[in-house]
């Protein structure tokens, strides 16, 4: 594999003038060397380190309430350490902002040391007033509204959030008042289109739809579920653009096969010794 | 595809019958995949904390508290393969009591066995270890861990002088209580010299087929990238340039408006949309 050129880093400048510009946002999400490369290889614009993917993908747990702090700071690190080009959008994890505005600000910092560009919060109610602290601490500050991850236990599912008149107009207003609190963007997750549309034209700030959400300023869909690995297809919707899961069986399969018969390694895979010094090792060793 | 956990018992029993193959996994997504294939055993030491996830071009800045992020996970998905993972550099190297404290960690994180790289001294460590009753496998030949004395990334072993060396430590391990040893990047016929003189499992990487099994990365036979590129290895797919084609497609899609979801249970009735119009005027 070449090691691509050097690439220029995207600023959330960079993303405000596609916006008025009216270009659309691509947006996924990374956690390691691999994803982090396909990612900047691919020019997508930002990539989002979601304590979602990083708890039930990567980690295995049921809910992104279970990734601890350590966790998703962790895998922040590794994607800050690598990425070249896209926008660092961190997730501030569940319980890392929620206590108080002070506490909100410090953990924002922790993110920002690691690396990320911005910080992401979940909700409103006083999660307005969070991101509000955040960005008057001169972080940037990202919202998220609609069948937010953390939702998922108080809502008994991931479902649907805006399909009733009252919820999309609450959504309305949070979205305002996040924009208004210095939110540069918000994610609307499982939101009707029809509702998301609104939002977005009622709010100055970025709108990124992601969970069946998506006619927005962008889009945000998760690695796993582009490249199709296993358990990464949401209950919502679904959008695979590859089939890893198969070609990766396939190929460990193929490799696997090869070893036992003896057609793995080949002479392309091992070293030689020279005639003189094996004779040598053998009269020593004998 | 054999049913139940591959032991090490297993694994041993394969000596001079079955080739043996371990490869590597990073998280539980990869860990489901290797768990469904044919592979017998799979690694998540220290390199996977370094290289994999934070890109390091050596294995030696991982620590314990990240390795056990996803060693604990990955422990309890794999069902089938048998998992076996490197200490991280400095947490065996002071002390047998440091060796034995740490192998405990993994175990409690549930690897089957732990790994320690190098000879000399670690031949003490991992007596130490495995007196206490964790099993351990060894490494000798070019041990990433053992980069600093060796120098740089190279074929070990090619001299007589440096061929016995390996023997003699392989052998010394052995006595220690090593269950199994990798070899790598040791010319083939040294590598083979050595398969036939130890009673336990060689795993050969870059060191030919004479070895009982192969020890390959994961991403190295898918073709997705590392932050060392392996001279070598083989790739059985070119995920990465498949990657990209999945991303720079969903890229088009998002900059087209045209995402289209396969499926998408998220509408909103005409009936409640008009009535949201109506409220927010």
């Amino acid at each position: 594999m070449s090691q691509p050129a050097q690439k220029k880093k995207l600023t959330i400048a960079d993303l405000r003038g596609m916006k008025e510009r009216g270009e659309p946002i691509a947006v996924t999400t990374a956690h390691d060397y691999v994803t982090t490369k396909l990612v900047d290889e691919a020019e997508i614009d930002a990539v989002l380190v979601s304590d979602w993917s990083v708890a039930t993908s990567v980690l295995g747990y049921a809910t992104a309430l279970q990734a601890k702090w350590d966790e998703v700071l962790f895998y922040l690190q590794g994607v800050c350490r690598i990425v070249e080009h896209a926008v660092v959008i961190g997730s501030l994890p569940f319980g890392s902002y929620h206590v108080s505005d002070a506490e909100a600000v410090r953990n924002a910092a922790r993110l920002m040391k690691a690396g990320a560009d911005t910080v992401k919060v979940e909700g409103a109610g006083p999660i307005i007033d969070r991101a509000h602290a955040i960005s008057q601490a001169g972080i940037l500050c990202v919202g998220h509204l609609g069948a937010t991850p953390h939702s998922v236990k108080r809502r008994s599912g991931l479902c649907p959030f805006g399909q009733k008149a009252e919820e999309a107009a609450q959504l309305v207003k949070d979205a305002q008042a996040l924009a208004q609190a210095g939110a540069w963007a918000i994610m609307l997750e499982g939101v009707p289109d029809r509702v998301a549309e609104i939002v977005c034209r009622k709010t100055n700030a970025i709108i990124i739809g992601a969970g069946g959400t998506s006619d927005c300023d962008g889009q945000m869909l998760t690695i796993y579920s582009i490249l199709g690995m296993p358990e990464a297809v949401s209950p919502l919707f679904s959008r695979q653009y590859a089939d890893f899961e198969g070609s990766m069986l396939a190929a460990l399969n193929a490799w696997c096969a090869e070893v036992r018969n003896l057609e793995f390694p080949t002479e392309k895979q091992t070293f030689d010794i020279k005639d003189e010094q094996f004779e040598r090792f053998l009269e020593v060793i004998n | 595809m054999s049913q139940g956990k591959v032991t090490i018992r297993d694994i041993q029993a394969k000596k001079g019958k079955e080739k043996i193959t371990f490869t590597s996994v990073t998280d539980v997504s990869t860990a489901r995949i290797i768990d469904a294939s044919d592979a017998d055993m799979a690694g998540a030491g220290a390199v996977v904390a370094a290289m994999s996830i934070l890109g390091y071009t050596r294995s030696l800045p991982s620590v314990m508290e990240q390795v056990l992020i996803y060693l604990r996970p990955i422990a309890s998905t794999l069902q089938r393969a048998l998992l076996s993972a490197t200490l991280p550099y400095g947490t065996y190297q002071a002390s047998n009591e440091d060796a034995i404290i740490g192998g405990i960690e993994y175990m409690k994180a549930g690897v089957d066995s732990i790994k320690i790289e190098g000879a000399g001294i670690m031949v003490d460590r991992i007596h130490a270890v495995v007196s206490v009753g964790i099993p351990c496998m060894g490494h000798v030949g070019m041990a990433p861990q053992q980069i600093g004395a060796i120098g740089r990334y190279r074929v070990v072993g090619r001299t007589a002088q440096e061929a016995v060396q390996i023997l003699d430590e392989a052998l010394l391990l052995q006595d220690a209580g090593i269950w199994a040893i990798e070899i790598e990047c040791v010319p083939d016929r040294v590598a083979e010299v050595i398969t036939q003189r130890l009673r336990i499992p060689t795993v050969g990487t870059g060191s030919g087929t004479g070895c009982d099994g192969q020890g390959l990365m994961a991403m190295d036979i898918w073709g997705l990238p590392q932050p060392v590129a392996p001279r070598l290895a083989k790739r059985y797919d070119d995920l990465f340039a498949l990657g990209v084609e999945a991303l720079r497609s969903f890229r088009k899609d998002v900059l087209n408006h045209r995402v289209v979801l396969a499926k998408n249970e998220v509408q909103i009735t005409d009936d409640e949309f008009n009535r949201f119009m109506d409220i927010i005027g």
